[in-house]
């Protein structure tokens, strides 16, 4: 079994009477990408500048590779850091700017200046590595912070927000980076984000935070199960559209119904209750009673948006 | 004690009288007033700012008996009306202690004057008793006043500093604009 | 594991501070020297700087010539505002050098490395007072140029070299003080430049009386202005004044002590003007 990377356990963070963050715990092995899901003020930000030895923690503790709280200069070697608003001197170019970290993590000018074009190379910078930062796009700057989150081979990589701005190509670049780094270079990566697709598509295991509380954590589709509803697609024939559909509204288990994109014979009925597919029987049953052929029954898994919906009651991506 | 302003009406009386007067280089007539003259060595002089001249003054005992010890004290006063005079600028040493002059004899100053601004002015030797004899009621001898009328001069060098304050800030900026080729280039 | 209260957290080992002694703080001090000047900002304000000394020491001579200026006033006159200048550029680049990094937001990405919070804040004020040399190099010629005699020429540049070290020193560190609290920079150089202006405006003001005896002693500013007067203008020797000294020098120490214990608390956010 690998080692933890990264072990939390029951850390709070209050500012003043504000609650900020309240009994985070989780343990992290290498190559895993852990999502940090929430709203606005959930406490996203402040759980990750805490574990970046930012704020010390008001309760609990944490170890990045064994390496405990107590000692954060030493945590401080072995993560990489994107802040959510991660300011760049414009004055710099890429390449220094990459350089002057490596250096900051002990490397001498020869090894900065290969890291720091390597990593450029990785980050799709390598044309630009020359030019002042401030000819950079939004994009440029996201990925030019990502090379240098990684300039010290870092065992854990916090990333706060990475994609927020980008367009959907840039966000993908991002994540493919992100996904690269943890399979290939077998980091822990901490991905704070809103966008749920994301966490979909690379996270292995998910924490949504709300006012500071962790109110779920687990596998993604863990989490799409226990929180998001199931819903079943039904094609029926077109002309018994409406009988179909008051049959499944009288179905146990059916919470609603509805016509897909308006379409005749074609709905989505919402299935109540857990895994074991008793509402899907029930809504099968229902139309066969009624003597309603069923042309198609396709039962879809809960999406993570709605999930979050259904934890935090609050409005997301 | 003897005012500055009564100093000044006695200059003006001593002015009035030497208008009109022959002028010559050599010494003038001495002016009477008491026991004591004073005369001096020129009567009047052109010159333009920051020039320096100096002249003498002399101090004759016409009186009976050998004087105290005196204090020569040299004064200026704007001709013009609306020059500004402040005395510590014309000159650096505008008092000299004369020692007791003997019946007959007679006692010299050098002074030196730097024409510091363009105008119309005078200046004038005033003698009177050291303290503590000098009383409200001492007598005073003043001199014939050298007029002197000051041209501006623009002095384009002056001090000789005007290599020094063209060439710091060219050589300041030839460095650092040297500094950003070399890095433009590397 | 065990559970250390948020006090442990800040306190690094020894053995950690050691082994960061030079490395970041070398690398930091660097950078900051480069965006000084190999940026305008430092070589606009040494040109600045040489064009202000050069008007003056034209003024002063044109003044000089016609006696209206002491000469060792004159040579007074250029030493005490090349410090002034120094003194005030090295606040201010320190005021700024903390707080404006917050205001960039790029102060976060500095925290995360392994470089000492003082080694950051050290190798700022390194660069910050590296104007100092600069200015008074450059005062130099202007200073030789108005000397009467070798002896006003050595007497401006070591009284400008001692008394000038000890206010940069101490004006700097209450640039970093400033700014290591600071949550806005507007508010950093705000009160930066309000404490220095509060503190150079005795310079121009006649003190006399117990009152004006006391501010002169007390206060850097005037005591090394003052201190820079006598030895200058007044050929007082260096041993007749010393006392003069006193304040520059208790300045330097007090508010670089307190510097130093303060970039121990440097956060992510200011205390206060958020």
């Amino acid at each position: 079994m690998a080692v933890a990377s990264l072990t939390v356990d029951g850390i709070a963070k209050a500012f003043g009477e504000t609650r900020a963050v309240g009994e985070l715990s989780l343990d992290a092995s290498p190559g895993e990408v852990i999502g940090l899901l929430g709203p606005n003020g959930a406490g996203k930000t402040t759980a990750i500048r805490v574990l970046t030895t930012i704020y010390p923690p008001d309760t609990g503790c944490f170890a990045v590779d064994g390496i405990p709280y107590t000692r954060p200069s030493a945590i401080r070697q072995r993560i990489g850091v994107l802040p959510e608003s991660a300011g760049y001197p414009l004055n710099q170019s890429g390449e220094e700017f990459v350089q002057y970290f490596a250096r900051l993590f002990g490397q001498s000018r020869k090894s900065a200046r290969e890291t720091a074009r390597t990593l450029l190379t990785e980050v799709g910078l390598a044309e630009r590595a020359a030019s002042p930062i401030s000819t950079y796009s939004r994009g440029m700057r996201q990925r030019l912070g990502v090379a240098r989150a990684l300039v010290n081979r870092p065992r854990v990589l916090f990333l706060d927000e990475p994609t927020l701005g980008l367009d959907p190509a840039g966000q993908r670049q991002i994540l493919a980076l992100i996904s690269e780094v943890a399979t290939e270079r077998g980091a822990t990566v901490i991905l704070s984000t809103h966008f749920l697709d994301e966490v979909e598509e690379v996270c292995s295991r998910v924490i949504i935070l709300n006012r500071g509380a962790v109110i779920a954590e687990g596998p993604v589709t863990d989490i799409k199960r226990r929180a998001a509803p199931r819903t079943a697609r039904v094609r029926i024939p077109e002309e018994m559209h409406e009988s179909a559909l008051a049959a499944l509204r009288r179905a146990p288990g059916i919470a609603g119904t509805h016509a897909i994109n308006g379409a005749r014979g074609l709905m989505s009925a919402t299935l109540e209750g857990d895994a074991s597919g008793k509402a899907g029987n029930a809504a099968v049953r229902a139309l066969l009673e009624v003597g309603i052929p069923i042309l198609s029954f396709e039962v879809e898994g809960g999406k993570l948006s709605d999930a979050f919906l259904a934890l935090t009651g609050e409005a997301g991506e | 004690m003897i005012s500055r302003g009564g100093l000044a009406v006695v200059a003006m009386v001593a002015l009035v009288a030497s208008v009109g007067a022959n002028r010559q280089a050599a010494a003038r007539e001495p002016m009477a007033a008491g026991e004591l003259t004073v005369a001096v060595s020129k009567s009047q002089v052109s010159a333009v700012t920051g020039d320096s001249f100096t002249f003498t003054s002399e101090i004759r005992n016409a009186g009976s008996e050998a004087t105290r010890q005196l204090i020569a004290n040299l004064a200026f006063v704007a001709i013009d009306g609306g020059t500004y005079v402040d005395p510590e600028d014309w000159s650096a040493e505008r008092t000299q202690a004369v020692a007791p002059i003997a019946v007959g004899a007679t006692a010299s100053q050098t002074w030196t004057v730097k024409t510091v601004l363009q105008g119309d002015v005078a200046a004038y030797v005033v003698v009177l008793p050291a303290p503590p004899a000098l009383a409200a009621d001492s007598p005073l001898a003043v001199s014939p006043a050298i007029q002197m009328h000051v041209e501006e001069h623009r002095a384009l060098n002056p001090g000789g500093v005007l290599p020094t304050v063209l060439v710091v800030p060219v050589v300041v900026l030839l460095v650092f604009g040297g500094m950003r080729v070399v890095r433009r280039l590397v | 594991m065990t559970t250390l209260t948020p006090e442990d957290v800040r306190r690094e080992p020894a053995s950690q501070l050691a082994a960061g002694v030079g490395g970041g703080l070398l690398v930091i001090a660097g950078q900051e020297l480069r965006d000084i000047w190999l940026s305008a900002r430092g070589p606009a304000i040494v040109i600045g700087t040489s064009l202000l000394l050069s008007l003056l020491t034209y003024l002063a001579a044109s003044n000089e010539e016609l006696n209206i200026i002491d000469q060792r006033d004159t040579v007074n006159l250029v030493s005490q505002i090349a410090m002034a200048l120094a003194v005030g550029v090295s606040l201010l680049f320190t005021a700024d050098c903390l707080s404006g990094e917050r205001e960039r937001e790029t102060l976060e990405s500095m925290l995360v490395t392994p470089v000492p919070r003082r080694q950051i804040a050290l190798g700022k004020y390194m660069a910050a007072v590296s104007m100092w040399p600069v200015l008074l190099l450059v005062a130099v010629p202007y200073i030789w140029v108005l000397r009467e005699g070798e002896g006003v020429f050595a007497d401006a540049m070591l009284g400008a070299l001692v008394v000038g070290t000890l206010l940069v020193i101490g004006f700097a560190s209450l640039g970093l003080l400033v700014s290591i609290f600071s949550g806005s920079n507007r508010l950093s150089l705000a009160v930066a430049f309000f404490i220095f202006v509060l503190l150079l405006a005795p310079t121009q003001l006649p003190l006399g009386g117990w009152f004006g005896d006391a501010i002169t002693q007390i206060n850097p500013m005037t005591a090394g202005s003052t201190f820079l007067h006598r030895v200058i203008v007044k050929e007082h020797g260096w041993g007749e004044d010393l006392d003069l000294l006193i304040a520059p020098a208790v300045w330097a120490i007090v508010v670089t002590a307190a510097a130093f214990i303060a970039t121990g608390r440097l956060r992510l956010q200011g205390s206060f003007g958020r």
